[in-house]
């Protein structure tokens, strides 16, 4: 019965009507598929071209000039995994959890299709601009005026795409996941059409002026790229987890009203801490520590959201020893307790005058991207694919527990090689000797960082190797017989 | 004229009293058993679809 229920929402009806009329919500199921293997698809592109510029950094002799020198490859990495990788994750999960716990099917399929190709499509005209020389400089917000605009119409669809299944919902409660994603589409938006107002240089230059200048340009970008990890990265992947974590452990979330308080300490605090970017610059220095002061108060909110994610395995712990996806979602909320303690330890100024330029600083991203994005992300993949497929569950439990272990000592490599290097090419940066001259040279501090950075690539292409995993694991899954043909029951919590 | 100080403060103030009240509802204890409930709307989804599919 479920699985005839399950099966009328599948591709078939995803195009057209469905035949049997019926109160129950036919789910369009087929657009998450198309997000989840683009997802898979842009996660190792852009874990790959990481690679390659961790290599770069070990053997500048790598860079292949003129379009693969790590100038070029660099926004290319950092954009295919935050906006392709992560932002097709985010449009899968956001489309399958709203869906679902709105009982409702997508509010137009047309605009579902727009936002997808329309998504993909800006990734490219991205991508391709960053090898060819095309950016207009800002950290995150490379791509230049057209994508931009482009940019700004998908998202535009999104929104409506998604207010327009809150407002034909069956709930009568917006659960929580869907105010993180609803957060994130929007702040995303305004963030995005303020941080890139510019002119073209002329009609038909694919180059522009930023209408912003000076030190107001530097704080808007920074207020941009702040809330690109505040809300990009962070909201929209607390939506994943206060979906998934629930449903993987077949339990509720530990506290809806923590709930409640984490979301809107999140958005009350989150959008004031760009400054912490910009400590010891031309910033006044009460913005600066406006940025400090308020990155420090985030060590709550964040850490509400962590033991709120955790502690919905309270009186369940068992659950964690036999199921490698759960792990995943638990090890990920770890990361993100670890690298949202770390966040405002370095916006502290005395800390960041240490830390700031230095490697610790990628070290710290990196714990928060690999180890709480990209985690949680394979958690959902993992409960998103035997679910979408009609699959009994994924194909092998032992490769998902052999990707986790493969990618956590990873990320535990990758981020503690940062860390020493970091610290030690901060102390080396500062270090004088007692008639008052540096006692380092620059490009002693970049020799000393070399074996380091040898470690880091280590640790990046073992990441790299577990993802590779996880995608043979899902075309492994995909080709199972289905589990209605073969009568055997689907997933414990389908 | 109200100076930016002052209507800093003036924003600030209500920020803090808005959130202030949200977190007042949400642990006010009357509220306890509405809020919790809605915990289980993930765990619901599947079975209300199998009830009337």
């Amino acid at each position: 019965m479920q699985a005839l229920t399950l099966s009328g929402a599948s591709d078939a009806t995803a195009t057209a009507p469905p035949k049997i009329a019926s109160a129950h919500p036919v789910y369009d199921e087929k657009i998450l598929k198309f997000f989840t293997i683009a997802a898979l698809f842009w996660g190792i592109a852009g874990f790959l071209v990481g690679l390659v510029i961790a290599l770069q950094m070990a053997f500048p002799d790598l860079n292949f000039a003129p379009y693969l020198t790590f100038g070029r490859l660099r926004p290319l990495h950092t954009s295919a995994v935050i906006f392709a990788f992560g932002g097709n994750v985010l449009f899968a999960t956001s489309y399958h959890v709203v869906q679902r716990t709105c009982r409702a099917r997508l509010f137009n399929d047309g605009l579902s299709w727009f936002t997808f190709w329309g998504y993909q499509a800006f990734i490219l005209m991205a991508g391709l601009g960053y090898v060819f020389g095309v950016t207009q400089g800002k950290e995150y917000a490379e791509p230049e005026w057209y994508a931009d605009l482009w940019l700004t119409v998908v998202w535009v669809g999104y929104l409506i795409n998604f207010l327009g299944t809150l407002w034909k919902r069956k709930e009568p409660h917006i659960y929580v996941a869907n105010w993180f994603y609803l957060a994130f589409i929007v702040t995303v938006a305004l963030l995005h059409v303020v941080n890139n107002l510019t002119l073209p240089f002329q009609l038909g230059s694919v180059h522009s002026y930023s209408v912003w200048a000076g030190v107001q340009s530097a704080l808007i970008q920074w207020w941009y790229g702040h809330n690109a990890v505040g809300f990009f990265l962070t909201a929209g992947f607390l939506g994943i987890m206060y979906y998934y974590v629930p449903k993987q452990a077949n339990r509720p979330v530990y506290s809806y009203r923590l709930s409640i308080i984490h979301f809107w300490a999140l958005i009350f605090i989150y959008i004031w801490a760009g400054p912490h970017h910009l400590l010891y610059t031309s910033l006044p220095d009460w913005a600066q520590t406006l940025g400090m002061t308020f990155s420090i108060i985030l060590w709550m909110p964040s850490w509400g959201g962590m033991i709120n994610g955790m502690m919905t395995l309270s009186g369940a712990w068992h659950k964690l020893r036999d199921d490698p996806v759960l792990q995943f979602m638990i090890i990920a909320l770890s990361f993100y307790g670890m690298s949202t303690f770390e966040g405002p330890l370095m916006s502290i100024k005395t800390v960041n005058s240490l830390s700031h330029y230095t490697d610790w600083t990628i070290g710290h991203v990196h714990a928060g991207a690999l180890g709480w994005v990209a985690f949680i992300s394979f958690g959902a993949i993992y409960y998103l694919v035997p679910h979408l497929w009609k699959k009994a569950g994924m194909y092998s439990n032992k490769l998902i527990s052999v990707h986790l272990w493969v990618a956590t000592v990873g990320i535990v490599i990758y981020i503690s090689s940062m860390w020493v290097a970091g610290i030690m090419q901060g102390l080396m940066w500062r270090a004088y000797n007692e008639m008052g001259f540096l006692t380092y040279s620059f490009v002693e501090t970049v020799q000393a960082m070399h074996p380091y950075y040898i470690i880091r690539a280590v640790g990046g292409g073992l990441f790299l190797v577990g993802a590779l995993i996880m995608v043979v694991n899902v075309w492994k899954t995909i080709a199972q017989p289905d589990a209605v043909t073969t009568g055997a029951a689907l997933p414990e919590h389908a | 004229m109200m100076n930016t100080s002052l209507l800093g403060g003036l924003i600030t103030l209500a920020f803090t009293l808005t959130f202030v009240s949200i977190a007042v509802w949400a642990y006010w204890p009357k509220n306890k058993a509405k809020l919790q409930a809605h915990r289980l709307i993930p765990l619901q989804d599947e079975e209300a679809d199998h009830v009337e599919g």
